[in-house]
Protein backbone atom coordinates (compact mmCIF):
# COMPACT_ATOMS: atom_id res chain seq x y z
CA UNK A 1 0.00 0.00 0.00
CA UNK A 2 1.67 3.43 -1.40
CA UNK A 3 5.03 2.68 -0.87
CA UNK A 4 5.35 6.52 -2.60
CA UNK A 5 4.85 8.00 0.51
CA UNK A 6 7.13 6.49 2.73
CA UNK A 7 9.67 9.52 2.26
CA UNK A 8 6.98 11.12 4.65
CA UNK A 9 7.52 8.89 7.03
CA UNK A 10 10.87 9.16 7.10
CA UNK A 11 10.89 13.00 7.10
CA UNK A 12 8.83 13.29 10.27
CA UNK A 13 10.84 10.50 11.83
CA UNK A 14 13.48 12.13 11.35
CA UNK A 15 12.97 15.68 12.46
CA UNK A 16 10.14 14.57 15.28
CA UNK A 17 11.71 11.02 17.05
CA UNK A 18 14.67 12.74 18.98
CA UNK A 19 13.22 15.96 19.41
CA UNK A 20 13.16 18.14 22.13
CA UNK A 21 10.68 20.52 23.13
CA UNK A 22 10.91 22.41 26.26
CA UNK A 23 7.84 21.66 28.86
CA UNK A 24 6.09 24.55 29.53
CA UNK A 25 7.20 26.28 32.79
CA UNK A 26 5.26 25.09 35.76
CA UNK A 27 4.52 21.79 34.72
CA UNK A 28 6.66 20.16 37.34
CA UNK A 29 5.14 21.59 40.37
CA UNK A 30 2.21 20.19 39.03
CA UNK A 31 3.74 16.90 38.64
CA UNK A 32 5.55 17.35 42.29
CA UNK A 33 2.27 18.36 43.76
CA UNK A 34 0.57 15.24 42.54
CA UNK A 35 2.90 12.54 42.73
CA UNK A 36 4.56 10.86 46.12
CA UNK A 37 7.62 12.81 45.03
CA UNK A 38 10.12 13.18 48.00
CA UNK A 39 8.31 10.52 49.77
CA UNK A 40 10.25 6.91 51.03
CA UNK A 41 8.02 5.53 47.83
CA UNK A 42 10.39 2.65 47.21
CA UNK A 43 11.28 0.83 51.41
CA UNK A 44 12.96 -2.54 50.84
CA UNK A 45 15.47 -1.24 47.81
CA UNK A 46 18.82 -2.56 48.31
CA UNK A 47 21.95 -0.33 49.34
CA UNK A 48 24.28 -2.65 47.73
CA UNK A 49 23.35 -4.87 44.38
CA UNK A 50 24.27 -8.61 43.93
CA UNK A 51 27.19 -7.69 41.51
CA UNK A 52 28.70 -5.49 44.48
CA UNK A 53 28.62 -7.89 46.91
CA UNK A 54 30.27 -10.76 44.57
CA UNK A 55 32.94 -8.17 43.70
CA UNK A 56 33.32 -7.47 47.06
CA UNK A 57 33.56 -10.70 48.44
CA UNK A 58 36.49 -11.47 45.63
CA UNK A 59 38.77 -8.28 46.88
CA UNK A 60 38.64 -8.17 50.32
CA UNK A 61 42.49 -8.42 50.32
CA UNK A 62 42.01 -4.93 48.54
CA UNK A 63 40.19 -3.70 51.99
CA UNK A 64 40.85 -0.17 52.78
CA UNK A 65 39.83 1.96 55.78
CA UNK A 66 39.18 5.90 55.13
CA UNK A 67 37.23 8.36 57.22
CA UNK A 68 35.53 10.96 56.22
CA UNK A 69 34.29 14.00 57.98
CA UNK A 70 30.76 15.56 56.51
CA UNK A 71 29.51 18.60 56.81
CA UNK A 72 25.58 17.88 57.69
CA UNK A 73 24.23 15.37 60.70
CA UNK A 74 23.33 12.41 58.86
CA UNK A 75 19.44 11.76 57.75
CA UNK A 76 18.30 8.92 57.11
CA UNK A 77 15.99 8.66 54.45
CA UNK A 78 14.45 5.08 53.65
CA UNK A 79 14.48 2.41 55.80
CA UNK A 80 15.97 -0.97 54.61
CA UNK A 81 16.57 -4.55 55.99
CA UNK A 82 18.41 -6.28 52.93
CA UNK A 83 21.07 -3.35 53.05
CA UNK A 84 22.06 -4.10 56.22
CA UNK A 85 22.09 -8.41 56.04
CA UNK A 86 24.07 -8.02 52.66
CA UNK A 87 26.68 -5.81 54.82
CA UNK A 88 26.92 -8.39 57.51
CA UNK A 89 27.63 -11.16 54.62
CA UNK A 90 30.29 -9.30 53.48
CA UNK A 91 31.23 -8.33 56.86
CA UNK A 92 31.96 -12.05 58.20
CA UNK A 93 33.91 -12.87 55.16
CA UNK A 94 36.37 -10.72 55.81
CA UNK A 95 39.61 -11.49 58.63
CA UNK A 96 40.07 -8.06 59.82
CA UNK A 97 36.60 -7.24 61.18
CA UNK A 98 36.81 -3.62 61.56
CA UNK A 99 33.31 -2.64 61.10
CA UNK A 100 30.42 -3.90 62.73
CA UNK A 101 27.00 -3.42 61.24
CA UNK A 102 24.64 -2.87 63.92
CA UNK A 103 21.74 -5.19 63.66
CA UNK A 104 19.28 -3.12 65.25
CA UNK A 105 19.85 0.16 62.87
CA UNK A 106 18.42 -0.01 59.93
CA UNK A 107 18.44 3.40 58.07
CA UNK A 108 20.32 4.29 55.29
CA UNK A 109 21.26 7.94 54.19
CA UNK A 110 22.23 9.30 50.57
CA UNK A 111 25.22 11.68 50.15
CA UNK A 112 24.80 14.34 47.89
CA UNK A 113 28.68 14.71 47.07
CA UNK A 114 31.72 12.97 47.38
CA UNK A 115 33.12 13.35 50.80
CA UNK A 116 37.30 13.76 51.30
CA UNK A 117 39.22 10.98 52.55
CA UNK A 118 41.99 10.11 54.52
CA UNK A 119 44.39 7.35 53.81
CA UNK A 120 44.66 4.38 55.81
CA UNK A 121 48.10 5.43 57.22
CA UNK A 122 46.41 8.81 58.52
CA UNK A 123 43.21 7.12 60.26
CA UNK A 124 45.48 4.23 61.47
CA UNK A 125 47.56 6.85 63.29
CA UNK A 126 44.24 8.91 64.41
CA UNK A 127 43.06 5.61 66.01
CA UNK A 128 46.24 5.65 67.72
CA UNK A 129 46.12 9.01 68.93
CA UNK A 130 42.58 8.40 70.53
CA UNK A 131 40.57 10.77 67.78
CA UNK A 132 38.58 8.64 66.09
CA UNK A 133 36.68 5.82 67.13
CA UNK A 134 34.86 2.97 65.85
CA UNK A 135 31.18 3.11 66.64
CA UNK A 136 28.84 2.62 63.63
CA UNK A 137 25.44 2.43 63.82
CA UNK A 138 24.28 3.37 60.38
CA UNK A 139 25.14 2.12 57.06
CA UNK A 140 25.29 4.32 53.78
CA UNK A 141 24.52 4.35 50.16
CA UNK A 142 27.51 6.29 49.33
CA UNK A 143 27.44 8.29 45.77
CA UNK A 144 31.97 8.13 45.43
CA UNK A 145 33.30 10.82 43.29
CA UNK A 146 34.20 10.81 40.15
CA UNK A 147 37.72 8.85 39.90
CA UNK A 148 36.88 5.63 40.57
CA UNK A 149 34.34 3.17 41.13
CA UNK A 150 34.62 2.34 44.71
CA UNK A 151 32.12 -0.10 46.45
CA UNK A 152 31.97 0.77 49.69
CA UNK A 153 30.47 0.33 53.14
CA UNK A 154 29.49 3.24 54.97
CA UNK A 155 29.57 3.29 59.17
CA UNK A 156 29.02 6.34 61.39
CA UNK A 157 28.57 7.79 64.08
CA UNK A 158 26.29 10.55 64.37
CA UNK A 159 27.11 12.64 67.15
CA UNK A 160 30.49 12.79 66.26
CA UNK A 161 29.91 13.29 62.70
CA UNK A 162 32.61 11.14 61.65
CA UNK A 163 32.14 8.45 59.11
CA UNK A 164 34.20 5.33 58.25
CA UNK A 165 34.46 4.43 54.75
CA UNK A 166 35.28 1.01 53.90
CA UNK A 167 36.24 0.40 50.51
CA UNK A 168 36.14 -2.80 49.48
CA UNK A 169 37.02 -3.05 45.89
CA UNK A 170 38.52 0.02 43.80
CA UNK A 171 37.74 -0.30 40.32
CA UNK A 172 39.69 2.11 37.35
CA UNK A 173 37.61 3.79 35.69
CA UNK A 174 38.06 2.74 31.51
CA UNK A 175 38.33 5.78 29.96
CA UNK A 176 36.83 5.57 26.07
CA UNK A 177 40.74 5.98 24.53
CA UNK A 178 41.51 3.02 26.36
CA UNK A 179 39.08 0.12 26.40
CA UNK A 180 38.51 1.05 22.80
CA UNK A 181 40.49 1.66 19.68
CA UNK A 182 39.07 4.37 17.27
CA UNK A 183 40.04 5.78 14.86
CA UNK A 184 41.88 9.32 14.46
CA UNK A 185 38.99 11.38 13.64
CA UNK A 186 35.32 10.54 13.67
CA UNK A 187 33.98 11.24 10.25
CA UNK A 188 31.01 13.49 9.88
CA UNK A 189 28.68 15.23 8.25
CA UNK A 190 30.06 18.86 7.58
CA UNK A 191 27.22 20.50 6.73
CA UNK A 192 23.43 19.06 5.10
CA UNK A 193 22.01 22.51 4.02
CA UNK A 194 18.44 23.60 4.38
CA UNK A 195 18.03 26.17 1.46
CA UNK A 196 20.41 26.67 -1.60
CA UNK A 197 19.38 29.53 -4.55
CA UNK A 198 20.48 28.03 -8.10
CA UNK A 199 20.31 30.62 -9.83
CA UNK A 200 23.78 30.97 -11.86
CA UNK A 201 24.78 33.88 -9.11
CA UNK A 202 28.38 32.44 -8.27
CA UNK A 203 27.00 31.90 -4.80
CA UNK A 204 25.36 28.70 -3.30
CA UNK A 205 23.91 27.43 -6.80
CA UNK A 206 24.12 24.03 -6.59
CA UNK A 207 22.56 21.39 -3.32
CA UNK A 208 25.09 18.90 -2.05
CA UNK A 209 26.33 17.34 1.05
CA UNK A 210 29.63 18.43 2.75
CA UNK A 211 30.34 14.97 4.38
CA UNK A 212 33.71 12.79 5.14
CA UNK A 213 34.11 9.82 2.18
CA UNK A 214 31.83 7.29 3.34
CA UNK A 215 32.09 3.63 1.87
CA UNK A 216 28.38 3.78 1.06
CA UNK A 217 26.27 6.73 -0.57
CA UNK A 218 22.81 7.17 -1.63
CA UNK A 219 21.37 10.61 -2.18
CA UNK A 220 17.40 11.13 -3.35
CA UNK A 221 16.16 14.32 -4.42
CA UNK A 222 11.88 14.04 -4.42
CA UNK A 223 9.08 16.61 -4.29
CA UNK A 224 6.91 16.15 -1.36
CA UNK A 225 4.39 14.31 -3.80
CA UNK A 226 6.88 11.87 -4.26
CA UNK A 227 7.96 12.55 -7.86
CA UNK A 228 11.64 11.61 -7.71
CA UNK A 229 14.29 14.30 -9.04
CA UNK A 230 17.43 13.40 -8.30
CA UNK A 231 19.79 10.44 -7.54
CA UNK A 232 23.60 10.34 -6.62
CA UNK A 233 25.95 7.48 -5.38
CA UNK A 234 28.97 10.00 -5.79
CA UNK A 235 29.11 12.38 -2.73
CA UNK A 236 30.86 15.03 -5.05
CA UNK A 237 27.94 15.20 -6.89
CA UNK A 238 25.90 18.17 -7.01
CA UNK A 239 22.29 18.79 -8.10
CA UNK A 240 21.70 21.89 -9.69
CA UNK A 241 18.02 22.40 -9.16
CA UNK A 242 16.95 20.92 -12.19
CA UNK A 243 14.71 17.86 -13.98
CA UNK A 244 14.70 17.05 -16.99
CA UNK A 245 16.83 19.65 -18.36
CA UNK A 246 13.66 22.06 -16.67
CA UNK A 247 14.05 24.31 -13.98
CA UNK A 248 12.11 23.46 -11.38
CA UNK A 249 10.30 25.79 -9.19
CA UNK A 250 10.71 27.81 -6.02
CA UNK A 251 9.55 25.90 -3.34
CA UNK A 252 10.42 22.89 -0.95
CA UNK A 253 11.96 18.84 -1.77
CA UNK A 254 12.53 15.92 0.06
CA UNK A 255 16.56 14.74 0.58
CA UNK A 256 16.59 11.46 1.61
CA UNK A 257 20.37 10.55 2.41
CA UNK A 258 21.59 6.79 2.83
CA UNK A 259 25.53 6.59 3.58
CA UNK A 260 27.40 4.02 5.73
CA UNK A 261 31.17 5.43 6.67
CA UNK A 262 32.88 2.42 7.38
CA UNK A 263 32.37 -1.08 6.37
CA UNK A 264 31.43 -2.25 9.43
CA UNK A 265 29.36 0.57 10.96
CA UNK A 266 25.57 1.32 10.50
CA UNK A 267 24.16 2.04 7.59
CA UNK A 268 22.40 6.14 8.52
CA UNK A 269 19.81 7.45 6.88
CA UNK A 270 18.93 10.80 7.07
CA UNK A 271 16.53 13.46 5.23
CA UNK A 272 15.63 16.76 5.43
CA UNK A 273 13.39 19.32 3.78
CA UNK A 274 15.66 21.68 1.19
CA UNK A 275 14.58 24.47 -0.22
CA UNK A 276 15.07 25.94 -3.68
CA UNK A 277 14.96 29.79 -4.33
CA UNK A 278 16.09 31.39 -7.35
CA UNK A 279 14.86 34.51 -6.42
CA UNK A 280 17.36 37.78 -5.00
CA UNK B 1 23.71 17.63 28.52
CA UNK B 2 23.61 14.20 29.08
CA UNK B 3 24.27 11.62 31.97
CA UNK B 4 26.61 8.97 31.86
CA UNK B 5 25.05 5.18 32.34
CA UNK B 6 26.57 5.48 36.07
CA UNK B 7 24.99 8.82 36.57
CA UNK B 8 21.79 7.90 35.73
CA UNK B 9 22.00 4.73 37.56
CA UNK B 10 22.66 6.59 40.51
CA UNK B 11 19.73 9.42 40.00
CA UNK B 12 17.58 6.60 39.14
CA UNK B 13 18.41 4.90 42.52
CA UNK B 14 18.40 8.29 44.04
CA UNK B 15 14.84 8.60 42.72
CA UNK B 16 13.49 5.34 43.71
CA UNK B 17 14.77 5.74 47.76
CA UNK B 18 12.65 9.32 47.75
CA UNK B 19 14.91 11.98 47.02
CA UNK B 20 12.80 15.05 46.11
CA UNK B 21 15.82 16.46 44.51
CA UNK B 22 16.96 13.68 42.96
CA UNK B 23 13.46 13.51 41.12
CA UNK B 24 13.98 17.01 39.96
CA UNK B 25 16.67 16.31 38.46
CA UNK B 26 15.63 13.35 36.58
CA UNK B 27 12.72 15.44 35.25
CA UNK B 28 14.55 17.88 34.01
CA UNK B 29 16.96 15.73 32.13
CA UNK B 30 14.41 14.24 30.56
CA UNK B 31 11.05 16.59 30.12
CA UNK B 32 11.85 18.13 27.07
CA UNK B 33 12.44 14.33 25.23
CA UNK B 34 8.84 13.62 26.55
CA UNK B 35 7.16 16.60 26.38
CA UNK B 36 8.14 16.29 22.28
CA UNK B 37 6.26 12.87 22.45
CA UNK B 38 3.49 13.98 24.05
CA UNK B 39 3.34 16.82 21.55
CA UNK B 40 3.33 14.62 19.30
CA UNK B 41 0.77 12.12 20.35
CA UNK B 42 -1.55 14.91 21.78
CA UNK B 43 -4.30 17.06 19.58
CA UNK B 44 -2.76 20.36 21.28
CA UNK B 45 -0.17 21.78 23.85
CA UNK B 46 -2.55 21.84 26.87
CA UNK B 47 -3.55 17.99 26.62
CA UNK B 48 0.50 17.27 26.03
CA UNK B 49 1.16 19.03 29.14
CA UNK B 50 -1.23 16.74 30.93
CA UNK B 51 0.18 13.71 29.40
CA UNK B 52 3.34 14.67 30.29
CA UNK B 53 1.89 15.37 33.87
CA UNK B 54 0.64 11.80 34.00
CA UNK B 55 4.03 10.30 32.14
CA UNK B 56 6.05 11.50 35.01
CA UNK B 57 4.12 10.35 38.23
CA UNK B 58 3.56 6.96 36.36
CA UNK B 59 7.33 6.85 35.65
CA UNK B 60 7.96 7.96 39.43
CA UNK B 61 5.91 5.82 40.39
CA UNK B 62 7.21 2.33 38.94
CA UNK B 63 10.79 3.43 38.75
CA UNK B 64 11.45 0.49 41.06
CA UNK B 65 10.60 -1.73 38.51
CA UNK B 66 13.41 -0.67 36.36
CA UNK B 67 16.14 -3.00 36.52
CA UNK B 68 18.72 -1.53 34.21
CA UNK B 69 18.68 -3.51 31.79
CA UNK B 70 18.62 -1.84 28.53
CA UNK B 71 18.30 2.01 28.06
CA UNK B 72 16.59 3.86 30.83
CA UNK B 73 15.80 6.37 27.81
CA UNK B 74 14.28 4.07 25.94
CA UNK B 75 12.02 2.95 29.13
CA UNK B 76 10.77 6.33 29.54
CA UNK B 77 9.93 6.70 26.43
CA UNK B 78 7.70 3.72 26.07
CA UNK B 79 6.72 4.08 29.10
CA UNK B 80 5.32 8.09 27.86
CA UNK B 81 4.07 7.04 24.63
CA UNK B 82 1.72 3.81 26.62
CA UNK B 83 0.80 6.96 28.95
CA UNK B 84 -0.49 8.65 25.85
CA UNK B 85 -1.96 5.98 24.04
CA UNK B 86 -4.21 5.32 27.69
CA UNK B 87 -4.97 9.26 28.00
CA UNK B 88 -6.41 9.18 24.67
CA UNK B 89 -8.17 6.26 25.09
CA UNK B 90 -9.43 7.70 28.26
CA UNK B 91 -10.73 10.96 26.50
CA UNK B 92 -12.27 8.93 23.61
CA UNK B 93 -10.03 10.47 21.86
CA UNK B 94 -9.08 8.23 19.20
CA UNK B 95 -12.68 7.79 16.90
CA UNK B 96 -10.85 5.80 14.04
CA UNK B 97 -13.71 7.23 11.48
CA UNK B 98 -13.25 6.04 7.78
CA UNK B 99 -14.35 9.78 6.73
CA UNK B 100 -13.24 12.31 8.63
CA UNK B 101 -11.71 14.72 6.14
CA UNK B 102 -14.71 17.09 6.90
CA UNK B 103 -13.82 17.07 10.33
CA UNK B 104 -10.65 19.57 10.15
CA UNK B 105 -9.34 22.04 7.99
CA UNK B 106 -5.95 21.46 6.08
CA UNK B 107 -5.83 24.93 5.17
CA UNK B 108 -2.51 26.72 5.09
CA UNK B 109 -1.18 27.54 8.26
CA UNK B 110 0.53 30.95 8.75
CA UNK B 111 3.86 31.38 10.00
CA UNK B 112 5.05 28.50 9.11
CA UNK B 113 8.72 29.52 8.98
CA UNK B 114 11.25 29.31 6.35
CA UNK B 115 11.13 25.72 6.95
CA UNK B 116 9.90 22.92 7.92
CA UNK B 117 11.52 22.02 11.33
CA UNK B 118 10.56 20.45 14.38
CA UNK B 119 7.92 23.10 15.04
CA UNK B 120 6.09 23.10 11.49
CA UNK B 121 6.02 19.24 11.70
CA UNK B 122 4.14 19.56 15.00
CA UNK B 123 1.86 21.91 13.50
CA UNK B 124 1.46 19.35 10.69
CA UNK B 125 0.61 16.61 13.37
CA UNK B 126 -1.46 18.85 15.43
CA UNK B 127 -4.16 19.12 12.10
CA UNK B 128 -4.00 15.49 12.21
CA UNK B 129 -7.63 13.53 13.40
CA UNK B 130 -6.00 11.55 16.56
CA UNK B 131 -6.50 7.87 14.65
CA UNK B 132 -4.22 9.20 12.18
CA UNK B 133 -1.84 11.11 14.31
CA UNK B 134 -1.59 8.40 16.77
CA UNK B 135 -1.30 5.68 14.08
CA UNK B 136 1.48 7.59 11.96
CA UNK B 137 3.19 8.21 15.22
CA UNK B 138 3.03 4.37 16.12
CA UNK B 139 3.97 2.96 12.90
CA UNK B 140 6.46 5.57 10.95
CA UNK B 141 8.15 7.27 14.40
CA UNK B 142 8.15 4.40 16.67
CA UNK B 143 8.61 2.17 14.46
CA UNK B 144 5.61 -0.59 15.26
CA UNK B 145 4.39 -3.27 13.19
CA UNK B 146 0.56 -2.82 12.02
CA UNK B 147 0.20 -5.89 14.21
CA UNK B 148 1.58 -4.07 17.43
CA UNK B 149 -0.54 -1.15 16.42
CA UNK B 150 -3.73 -3.16 16.09
CA UNK B 151 -2.91 -4.78 19.27
CA UNK B 152 -2.01 -1.93 21.50
CA UNK B 153 -5.30 0.28 20.00
CA UNK B 154 -7.45 -2.94 20.15
CA UNK B 155 -8.27 -1.78 16.26
CA UNK B 156 -8.12 -4.25 13.31
CA UNK B 157 -4.81 -4.49 11.13
CA UNK B 158 -6.41 -2.66 8.54
CA UNK B 159 -7.68 -0.25 10.11
CA UNK B 160 -4.21 0.70 11.18
CA UNK B 161 -3.28 0.39 7.54
CA UNK B 162 -5.93 2.93 6.35
CA UNK B 163 -5.31 5.69 9.12
CA UNK B 164 -1.61 5.49 8.08
CA UNK B 165 -2.67 5.83 4.51
CA UNK B 166 -4.68 8.42 5.15
CA UNK B 167 -2.36 10.25 7.44
CA UNK B 168 0.32 10.49 4.92
CA UNK B 169 -1.86 11.40 2.20
CA UNK B 170 -2.96 14.80 4.39
CA UNK B 171 0.32 15.31 5.58
CA UNK B 172 1.61 15.36 2.14
CA UNK B 173 -1.17 17.55 1.15
CA UNK B 174 -0.01 19.99 3.99
CA UNK B 175 3.40 20.13 2.60
CA UNK B 176 2.22 20.59 -0.89
CA UNK B 177 -0.11 23.44 0.32
CA UNK B 178 3.42 24.88 2.40
CA UNK B 179 4.80 24.91 -1.48
CA UNK B 180 2.13 26.89 -2.85
CA UNK B 181 2.11 29.63 -0.20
Amino acid sequence: MSKELEHIDQLFKETLQNATIPAPSGAWQAIASKSAVGSSAAVGSAVITKMTVTAALVVVSSLLIYTVTKDKPLKPKAKTIQSVQKAQAIDLSQENKLVEINEKVESNAIFQEAPQVESMAEVQKRNQKGETQIAPTESIQFNINKHANLDVFVSAESSKETIEVKVLEEKPVLKDDESMPKPQREKEIRLFPNYFSPNVDGSNDSFYIDMDEPVMYQMTITSPTGDLLFVSTDPKKKWNGMYNGRILPNGTYIVSLVYQFYNNSKVETKSKLVKLERSK
Amino acid sequence: MSLSPEEEKKLVKRCVSGDAQAQEELYHHFSALLFSICMRYAPNRTMAQDFLQDSFIKAFNSLHKFRFEGSFEGWLKRLTVNCCLDQLKKHKRIPFQENIESAYNLGTSNGVLELLEAKSMMEMMHKLPDGYRTVFNLFAIEGYSHAEIAKKLGVSESTSKSQLFKARKSLQVMLEALNNE
